[in-house]
């Protein structure tokens, strides 16, 4: 029930972007105005912010503070004006929600890409702010996104995010009608096609400056639910779409996940346990969806599990209606790798395997000394995958040595 | 896997008669109470073979305190943090509007313990293996058997960790955490619904010095077999009439010194086990005092009355008599007139001498001895409607299947994963809707596989207990009716 569900927020990346979107929200305090108006009589039950565990509080709190400085210190600057009021939150009481989607590809050419984009919402004040302007700072929309090469080819400028600040330059919001968020040029649109107990088809578009990609989703998402948080899981959908680069357009295909949160997250900076994951296409034959357990003391057991699910179809676009059902990889085990990335504290490699699918595999992190980048709370990183069978996915690995207290910039 | 399953112990408690002046391990006297059965109908009145157990001395108690006790002090010490049990089951369904502040919030079978550091801990009482919801109530003493032990016990309370921030918080998780993945390689089972005790209770004995209760992180003793034996929980309200505790009767003597042994996950010293001790026989009390449930559908008497002359010609002798003329002979039937699955009584035989040896060196052994027989106990039927499924392996689903065993299942599937439903319980048959898988490997497969009941696995064999093969189809209808009433 709670593994997922844990784990989600024990995996992301959005405490590392809003740390970064607190700080300048301070910047922005001196250059926008009372645009940023949070009017009381919301109708929408919320928590407070003391509701909340203690990290999100601290967050909550500066936003808000934030937006008060920015009220009492308006400024005459003029801004686009292109959000809306924003649709309501999921859940009463669920200040935070995130859309995580992941997408391995194959372009025309055979070669490999990986896509992560994750958009996360956070409620900053208790009440919806009416839509006196077209400002609204109720909540704020963050994106962090990546386009990366997979296999040794040339290195494609993709690397690309877009922060929460965003917000307040007011290229984003959000559209229940449409189901639709943006952030910048950033848009994520949502078509239900058909709804039912056991069909859930429904389609994800996903448009960055350069990329526009179709996620299809064909079977319902698995739900984990905890008192405090609640996330749907995708089976793998089918991914299509095209990619400009240079002046040429890429033709892609392949597959994705997509993972769905609302809730209060729980403190995962400070937690006794940490969970890394891992989504792995492992070409016509599987994908693969991992998860591990692991002591932020480093005693105790490591505990993995893992679900696997084959398509019927072969070829590239082998995912869709006839896809089996998930089952349970029962003696899965996926270690850590000697070698890392630089200097860096989290390891470059992984081991996978699983006697009873005749899995033995090796993950290499596709990230180098150059792009690594900083050190994160979570590292969701793109693997390739040899062995036993070969093939692409994602691992996110909890960083649990190196960090500082404050979230470097 | 349910929050429940967090925190798996077993308290199989017991309660009799009789009278002493020995003292316990806290140097009290041992008050002891003379028993309100006895060996009525004695083993003269069948052919069965004559293994009578006799009645033991027992501590007497205070009932309203064991309850208390039982759902308010550490039965086990260690646990979650309770910041993140809130956190896991915020809106527990069942809870004790007796209990006060935050410990009024916590599950039925969750505890609210504070550790030496002063960290409120969320820890197991025995409810979670002894109780269970019946038709939308709580019913104490009822054996939970609809609990999920098919997964790694462990992996459960490691995610759990996610939300235990804080070194003091940290270590009271840490230290609950290593003693269930030291544990759970020996308590996971192939199908959900039966239950692991007799091993946790090894694999716990297994890592102690049974003179001073240190933990060992290695064990001590060869541990138990990975593959767990399968028990079925027997109801505590048949505890007033047992004069042994177990499927074997190997709990002799004291019950409430033997019942501890289960609860000494995180008891670390004599000391320890002096504070439970000073409660269980309250406890104990407690337990003896618990009464079945009613049979809560219609019940034709006419036909219930046929039922009991025919309980009484065919039945009585190994398993009592109900009624004016209460009866219960506390007999052990031999394994090869039985016939049931002998994994208990092998292992008990074999390489568990380790455990009974360890038990009879031990701290507990001062008023208590562990036995085994090479048998098992013919328990009471008060209540039995309501304790499907039945052999000591919860290998057969319903009474009429127990009492014609050509047509019991080999492969058979829970139709349900709890006992909530009164329109899932078949009357006519008293027990839970199942489905006969009929042997069709492929049917019992993916989703819902963990309920599938596999009599052809070692330990879960639905043989023996033949007993009921010649009953007409009209005398074993009666006979159903008449357990109705018990």
């Amino acid at each position: 029930m709670v593994e997922v569900a844990l784990s989600f927020y024990g995996s992301n990346r959005f405490w590392h972007v809003l740390g970064r979107c607190k700080y300048r929200f301070c910047l922005l305090g001196a250059a926008t105005l009372a645009l940023t108006a949070c009017s009381e009589g919301g109708s929408q039950p919320t928590r407070n912010a003391a509701d909340y565990p203690d990290q999100f509080r601290q967050q909550a709190e500066v936003i808000a503070q934030g937006l008060k400085r920015l009220r009492e210190s308006p400024s005459t600057k003029d801004w686009l004006v292109d959000s809306s009021t924003p649709a309501a939150f999921v859940q009463p009481g669920a200040p935070f929600e995130t859309w995580l989607f992941l997408a391995l590809m194959r372009d025309q050419h055979g070669r490999r890409y990986a896509m992560q984009q994750r958009l996360a919402r956070l409620k900053v004040t208790d009440e919806r702010a009416e839509a006196i302007s077209q400002w609204n700072f109720s909540d704020v929309l963050a994106l962090d996104y990546r386009l990366e090469p997979v296999g040794g080819h040339s290195a494609i400028d993709t690397h690309t995010v877009q922060q929460a600040d965003r917000v307040a330059l007011s290229l984003a919001g959000t559209s229940a009608a449409q189901s639709k968020l943006w952030i910048g040029g950033f848009t994520t649109t949502k078509t239900t096609k058909k709804t039912t107990q056991r069909q859930c088809e429904a389609s994800y578009s996903i448009q960055t400056p350069q990329l526009n990609l179709l996620f299809e989703q064909f079977s319902c998402a698995s739900e984990q639910r905890a008192s405090t948080i609640l996330v749907t899981r995708s089976e793998s959908m089918r991914v299509s779409g095209e990619y400009r680069f240079q002046g040429r357009d890429l033709v892609l295909d392949g597959r994705g996940w997509l993972e769905r949160a609302w809730g209060v997250p729980p403190d995962t900076n400070q937690s006794a346990v940490v969970f890394d994951r891992a989504w792995l296409w492992l070409e016509d034959t599987a994908d693969i969806q991992l998860q591990r357990s692991r002591r932020r003391s480093g005693r105790g057991p490591m505990i993995s599990t893992g679900s696997v699910s084959k398509p019927s179809l072969s070829g590239r676009s082998d995912v869709g209606r006839d896809q089996t059902a998930p089952s349970t990889l029962t003696q899965v085990v996926f270690a850590d790798g000697a070698a890392q990335i630089g200097t860096h504290t989290f390891p470059s490699e992984f081991r996978l395997t699983e006697p009873s699918h005749a899995i033995d595999v090796v993950l290499t992190s596709t990230h180098t000394p150059e792009t690594a980048g900083g050190i994160e709370l979570n590292r969701l990183m793109a693997v390739a995958i040899e062995g036993s069978h070969t093939g692409v996915g994602f691992v996110s690995y909890a960083v649990t040595k190196g960090l500082t207290s404050d979230v470097p910039e | 896997m349910k929050v429940s399953l967090l925190l798996m112990f077993v308290c199989v408690f017991i309660s009799a008669c009789q009278q002493s002046d020995e003292q316990d391990l806290n140097g009290k006297q041992v008050v002891v109470t003379t028993g309100a059965t006895d060996n009525a109908v004695s083993a003269e009145s069948s052919s069965l073979p004559t293994d009578l157990i006799p009645a033991s001395m027992q501590r007497a108690g205070d009932a309203v305190a064991g309850k208390h006790a039982l759902i308010n002090q550490p039965i086990v010490s260690c646990g979650i943090p309770l910041s993140a049990m809130k956190q896991l089951d915020a809106n527990p369904l069942y809870t004790f509007s007796e209990r006060e502040g935050e410990a009024a919030q916590l599950a039925y079978n969750l505890n609210l313990v504070e550790d030496e550091q002063g960290v409120q801990i969320a820890a197991s009482n025995c409810l979670t293996c002894h109780a269970a919801p019946l038709f939308g109530e709580l019913v104490i003493g009822l054996g939970n058997e609809f609990l999920d032990f098919t997964t790694n016990a462990s992996a459960v309370v490691e995610q759990s960790g996610a939300l235990v921030s804080g070194e003091s918080e940290t270590q009271a998780w840490e230290k609950f955490a290593n003693r269930i993945a030291a544990i759970a390689p020996y308590i996971q089972m192939q199908t959900a619904g039966v239950n692991p005790a007799n091993n946790l209770t090894f694999a716990l004995m297994a890592h102690r010095d049974p003179q001073n209760m240190q933990w060992h992180e290695e064990p001590l003793i060869k541990p138990p077999p990975q593959l767990a034996p399968p028990v079925s929980v027997p109801p505590w309200w048949r505890m007033k009439k047992k004069h042994a505790m177990f499927w074997m009767g190997e709990g002799r003597g004291d019950h409430a010194s033997i019942m501890m042994t289960a609860a000494i996950l995180c008891a670390d010293s004599k000391q320890d086990v002096q504070k439970l001790d000073a409660i269980a026989p309250d406890i104990r009390t407690y337990i003896e005092s618990i009464e079945p449930p009613v049979y809560p559908f219609e019940i034709d008497s006419t036909l219930a009355q046929q039922g009991k002359k025919v309980f009484e010609d065919t039945c009585s002798a190994c398993h009592g008599t109900y009624g004016e003329q209460v009866s219960y002979p506390n007999r052990i039937v031999p394994i090869d007139v039985v016939g049931t699955d002998p994994s208990l009584i092998e292992f008990a035989f074999g390489d568990g001498q380790a455990y009974v040896e360890w038990f009879n060196q031990s701290l507990f052994a001062e008023l208590a001895q562990v036995y085994p027989s090479k048998g098992y106990v013919a328990p009471p039927l008060d209540g039995i409607w309501a304790t499907a499924p039945f052999l000591h392996n919860g290998s057969v689903p319903t009474i009429r299947a127990l009492l014609n065993s050509p047509t019991r299942p080999s492969l058979w599937r829970h139709e349900v994963t709890d006992s909530a439903s009164k329109t899932q319980f078949n009357q006519s048959d008293l027990g839970w809707n199942f489905i006969d898988l009929a042997n069709n490997a492929e049917a019992s497969a993916g989703v819902g596989a963990a309920w599938v009941y596999d009599t052809r696995v070692k330990g879960y064999s639905n043989t023996g207990h033949q007993f009921g093969d010649g009953l007409s189809a009209a005398q074993r209808d009666a006979v159903i009716e008449y357990l109705k009433t018990l």
